[in-house]
């Protein structure tokens, strides 16, 4: 019998690390190229159709980007955006999905409440204009508050504590703790892997954002990294479209090299900031809390 | 405890109302904690998110930024009945739902499967690559996925001269021949993004007692065994929760994605309801319109969004709400 | 005697009280200016208001930077606090929105063109009308009449248009060097540039004995459309239908044996086979610029020397040239004019109340739509060298020709004013073609601009009047009639389904659009076809 479950364990194990790899190839290799392409010289780009590899090696197109001072100091003003702006998502999340999943008055009108301004959105230019009447404009704040919670997000983390089992609360109440406290002390340590699940979409959604930065912020000094990406490949695009009125840039890589750059600056101070949430991912995170 | 008698050691009666009122003071004071703890998020939905709503009213006149939401002139229900002026409205709500459902059903459960796959390793460190390598889709623009499509299936692209000339193969009209459009979006969307979906059931199973799992190795299930019983009905109510909150998106269909594949070959049978609204000659600014669409697109979610979660309770599952 | 001294000496003095008066109020105004070899001029400002000014306007790409030295130097000049306010283009419309509907509308507004926002904002009043000033400012003056009435509402004037050249449109280009290695003769009518298309596909005019070349690139909308002349020209409101209206060339007879020609050619496999998925980007540097097509567009302004280098490292013996218009069946030869400008500039009609800050700031814009003669784009001209932020911060010479430093930096006023395009007095007075550094681009745009100072021009009627039904469903009339004819292009559909299609496209709104485009030329007096 061991014998056997060894077996087919192993086959079960060997036919999913193969299907992962082959899974992991196809998503790798588009990946692949955008690098490649990023670090080409033009003229090899325009001269091939698709490459994984290129033949020589340049940093025209991060010098490009590089070299903009804005860019720098965009990449400041992003950190601070993503780090504030996330530690905000969370708190008012985290604190609405908890409440939310205990039995307290207003749960299910609350909730379904939530649920509409998913479906439900006013757009642009009603909400541009409470922002300036919260006093928002131009500042940092108007880029984090209005997306202070995601409602998609509070639906699923407020889902996630209600598997926090029953027990784990009533131990709580007899020893005396109120809500406040099982929070602090006991819900929120539980649900390290939803926090890193969710400060994740966050963190990357403020990485990604552009729009709301160009709506509510005038100062170019205070626009994040995607706004100056965007205005880079913008130019090239511009160059191609519109051959009348447009002053000429010398010396600029073609459109794709750049963009391709760009995709990977963007993406790659997440990549570094993945494996440290992962260890959240393992299993047995509830181990111990529920004795016997 | 104390035992009930027939005769008052209670209070005198109180009229129902009262009681009532008093009833709700005693839960507010029970939950007031709970109700400090939520009023910030509360207190954002108040103001970010229903205080412009009263920008819905857009939908109902022809809005000019110039006159303002209020000074601008009421046209009713215009913006609908433009909507459906043109019998392609049929073809285009069909195209949209169709390619909705076939997401539902392909493309909604390979970020499960794969999640639970990775669950399933023993190498810690093979895992955490292996999820690393498949979220990178995710990050990349749909500019560059459906241009990199194009490099591979168009009639001179790489397939087709392979196929051409290794088995001397006519080209195969991947892109052009309507056929293959569905197929090929749902497909894109998989690629795209069924490594960033696995993230939620990660953090779901995360939370898994590895004791369960010890018990069923000693009661004798095998690996198929433990996902069946233990690990998917872990991650079940995600599951539910999530597929409720799709159908609220059923008539979105991804305008950048979908945009770009649409050619003249396809155009004419494919088009969807984004498309097919920025394709009316939409100026950018046409907020008035935008936000008529929007308001039906919500509508039609709404009420497949309440169907399913009351669905979903019948079957003992929690709902959304 | 004493009489005439006294007379001399009161009629000195009075001179010199005069001459001191009215110097004393020359130093209230700053000097006047003194032609075109500028002294500084502080502009007319009877004031010494320092005003502030706002203003919002797009960019494609790079941002000059809030606090540039620009802008300090804008401040200097016209005494003024300028606060401008820049957005990404691709974003512009809707960040304009919502600034408009917030209720701040910024002193200077600037758009690329008079859409239906323009038109639904001047009749309802948002603008400063502009008819007073046009004559008294130089350079507003250049503004040819038909050109002004593009930005005219209900009579008045609500823009001040920037400068673009009248002839310089994209026309066909080609590679010279197959032509002679394949020895044949530039085409002149469309039978000949069939044959010379046909031949680059198959007869291996580079000579690298691969078949690796074709005839004619083509990207997405059937771009270039290879209009050898008005007559074919598909933006054109040249040919008349039964009932003697002006249509647009799109549906015109002439474009059906165009695209029918078009459709041989494919067939042929002369024209690149994936046309219809490619995008700009993608036929420029992988078709045309690889060296893989023969035939393509060209201008005297906006070529990319990048590609054009990447075109010379593939193929160093490449040479290129314009193919010069056809003569038409009719008679007629020639191209299509532009517009006549690209950019508008309004004031925003709170203004009214406020005549030194409008002159202030219509001073602002006149000033940056100064025109230079090539010599005197350098530091000798003052004006010039402060608009550029002058030599050795904002730009130096090179080679002789002008090289500005990037636009992020803000260190010429040039980055910010409003308009800062010259007007120039003619499209050759601009000299584009001096300004290239590659040889190949900088002599092929030189033969563009000899060869459109010796064509002529058909100015096109539509860009003179407003039409509400083509500025609403425009786009979605050309996509209907790109899809259709591509097809027909690609042989899914006989090119014999025209009038289906014109049938079609005249009842979803083009119908519309005809009459009104008409009525509205009547209305302003058109008399007929003008050629420049």
């Amino acid at each position: 019998m061991m014998w056997e479950r060894t077996i087919s364990s192993r086959i079960f194990d060997a036919i999913n690390i193969a299907l992962l790899a082959l899974t992991a190839l196809v998503m790798l290799l588009p990946f692949v190229y955008v690098i490649a392409v990023s670090f080409s010289s033009y003229t090899e780009f325009m001269r091939s159709e698709f490459m994984l590899i290129p033949k020589k090696w340049v940093l025209d197109a991060y010098e490009f980007i590089f070299v903009s001072d804005s860019f720098v100091r965009s990449l400041i003003v992003t950190v601070e955006i993503t780090v504030l702006g996330t530690f905000v998502n969370l708190a008012f999340t985290a604190t609405l999905a908890y409440v939310l999943s205990r039995p307290v008055i207003g749960q299910r009108i609350v909730l379904f409440l939530v649920l509409f301004t998913m479906l439900f959105s006013a757009g642009m230019i009603p909400t541009y204009l409470v922002v300036k009447a919260t006093g928002l404009l131009n500042s940092i704040w108007a880029v984090i508050l209005p997306v202070a919670i995601a409602p998609f997000n509070l639906i699923v983390m407020r889902q996630f504590f209600t598997t926090i089992p029953g027990e784990l609360h009533e131990a709580a109440y007899i020893d005396g703790a109120n809500d406040w406290q099982t929070f602090w002390k006991i819900v929120l340590p539980l649900s390290k892997p939803a926090l890193a699940a969710f400060g994740l979409f966050y963190a990357v959604g403020h990485w990604n954002n552009y729009f709301s930065a160009i709506l509510y912020l005038n100062d170019p000094a205070q626009w994040p990294i995607q706004v100056i990406l965007r205005q880079i490949v913008v130019v090239n695009e511009a160059q191609t479209t519109l051959a009348n009125g447009q002053i000429l840039l010398e010396h600029a890589p073609p459109a794709e090299t750049i963009q391709m750059a760009a995709i990977i600056v963007a993406t790659a101070p997440i990549l570094v900031v993945y494996p440290f949430l992962q260890k959240h991912f393992a299993k047995g995170v509830m181990l111990g809390s529920i004795k016997g | 405890m104390a035992t009930v008698e027939a005769y008052p050691e209670s209070p005198a009666p109180v009229p129902a109302k009262a009681t009532g009122w008093r009833r709700l003071k005693s839960r507010l004071w029970k939950d007031r904690y709970l109700i400090l703890l939520g009023l910030p998020g509360v207190a954002y939905f108040l103001v970010y998110k229903y205080a412009p709503m009263f920008g819905l009213y857009l939908a109902f006149i022809d809005f000019n930024p110039f006159q303002g939401i209020f000074g601008s002139p009421w046209v009713g229900m215009q913006h609908f009945a433009r909507i459906f002026e043109d019998r392609e409205i049929i073809l285009v709500l069909w195209n949209t739902l169709v390619i909705s459902f076939l997401q539902i059903v392909f493309a909604f459960p390979v970020p499960i499967i794969m999640a639970l796959m990775l669950n399933e390793l023993r190498s810690e460190l093979y895992k955490r690559i292996v999820q690393s390598i498949v979220y990178l889709p995710h990050f990349l623009s749909w500019v560059v996925v459906v241009g990199i499509c194009v490099i591979f299936l168009r009639s001179e692209g790489l397939i087709n001269v392979f196929l051409r000339e290794t088995f001397g193969w006519e080209p195969i009209p991947f892109l052009t021949n309507p056929a293959y459009f569905k197929p090929l979006i749902v497909l894109q969307v998989i690629w795209k993004e069924s490594g960033w979906g696995t993230i939620i059931f990660l953090a779901a199973l995360a939370g898994v007692n590895p004791h369960l799992y010890e018990a069923a190795v000693v009661d004798g299930a095998g690996r198929f065994r433990r996902m069946w019983h233990i690990t998917l009905p872990a991650i079940r109510s995600t599951i539910v929760i999530l597929l409720i909150l799709r159908l609220g998106h059923v008539l979105d269909s991804g305008f950048e994605h979908i945009f770009l594949m649409l050619n003249p070959f396809n155009m004419d049978t494919q088009n969807v309801l984004d498309t097919f609204v920025y394709f009316k000659g939409i100026q950018q600014s046409d907020y008035s319109f935008a936000t008529a669409v929007g308001l039906f697109k919500g509508v039609v979610g709404l009420v497949l969004v309440a169907a399913a979660n009351y669905t979903a309770k019948k079957f003992g599952e929690e709902g959304v709400y | 005697m004493k009489l005439k001294k006294h007379l001399a000496v009161g009629l000195i003095v009075t001179l010199a009280t005069a001459a001191g008066c009215s110097a004393g109020k020359t130093e209230e105004k700053p000097p006047e200016a003194q032609g075109g070899q500028g002294t500084t001029n502080q502009g007319n400002a009877n004031d010494n208001e320092k005003y502030t000014i706002t203003m919002i306007d797009y960019r494609y790409g790079a941002l000059p930077p809030q606090d540039g030295k620009g802008i300090q130097m804008i401040n200097e000049k016209f005494n003024v606090d300028f606060k401008p306010q820049y957005v990404v283009r691709s974003d512009y419309l809707q960040k304009l929105s919502a600034v408009v509907a917030s209720g701040e509308i910024p002193d200077i507004i600037v758009m690329e063109a008079p859409d239906a926002n323009f038109y639904k904002w001047a009749k309802q009043g948002a603008f400063l009308p502009l008819d007073e000033f046009m004559d008294q400012y130089e350079t507003f003056k250049l503004i040819p009449e038909h050109v002004r009435k593009a930005v005219t509402v209900n009579g008045k004037i609500y823009a001040i248009q920037k400068y673009l050249t009248e002839t310089y449109g994209l026309t066909p280009m080609i590679r010279v060097d197959w032509l002679e290695k394949l020895n044949l003769k530039m085409p002149t009518n469309y039978d000949e540039l069939k044959q010379v298309a046909i031949a680059f596909t198959k007869n291996d005019p580079d000579g690298n004995g691969k078949d690796d070349t074709y005839g004619m690139a083509m990207a997405e909308n059937i771009n270039p459309q290879y209009a050898m002349g008005a007559y074919w020209d598909l933006e054109a409101w040249y040919h008349k239908d039964s009932e003697g209206q002006l249509i647009p060339g799109f549906i015109s007879e002439a474009r059906k044996q165009h695209i029918q020609w078009l459709a041989d050619l494919y067939k042929e496999g002369a024209i690149t086979k994936d046309f219809a998925l490619m995008n700009w980007t993608q036929v420029n540097t992988k078709e045309f610029y690889a060296g893989k097509a023969g035939i393509f567009i060209g201008t005297p302004r906006g070529m990319n020397p990048t590609w054009m280098q990447a075109l010379v490292d593939v193929n160093p013996n490449a040479k290129l040239a314009p193919i010069p218009p056809f003569k038409a069946p009719d008679g007629s030869q020639g191209f299509i004019t532009s517009p006549g400008y690209y950019g508008i500039v309004m004031l925003s009609a709170k203004l009214k109340d406020n005549p030194g800050k409008v002159k202030r700031i219509l001073e602002m814009i006149d000033f940056g739509r100064k025109f230079y003669p090539i010599e005197q784009r350098n530091a000798s001209n003052k004006d010039f060298d402060w608009l550029n932020g002058y030599e050795g911060q904002g730009y130096k010479i090179e080679n002789g020709s002008v090289r500005r430093e990037s636009e992020e930096k803000g260190l010429a006023p040039l980055n910010y004013l409003p308009d800062s395009r010259m007007w120039a007095p003619s499209d050759e007075a601009n000299g584009y073609s001096k300004e290239y550094t590659v040889p190949l681009l900088r002599d092929v745009a030189a033969q563009f601009e000899k060869m459109h100072t010796e064509i002529k021009h058909y100015v096109n009627p539509v860009n003179m009047v407003y039409s509400e039904t083509r500025a609403a469903k425009d786009s979605e009339l050309s996509k209907f009639l790109y899809t259709e004819q591509t097809k027909m292009i690609f042989g899914e559909k006989p090119v014999s389904d025209w009038d289906k299609m014109v049938e079609e496209w005249k009842s979803k709104g083009g119908a519309q659009v005809i009459k009104e485009v008409n009525d509205a030329l009547k209305e302003i007096g058109y008399s007929g076809p003008q050629w420049k």
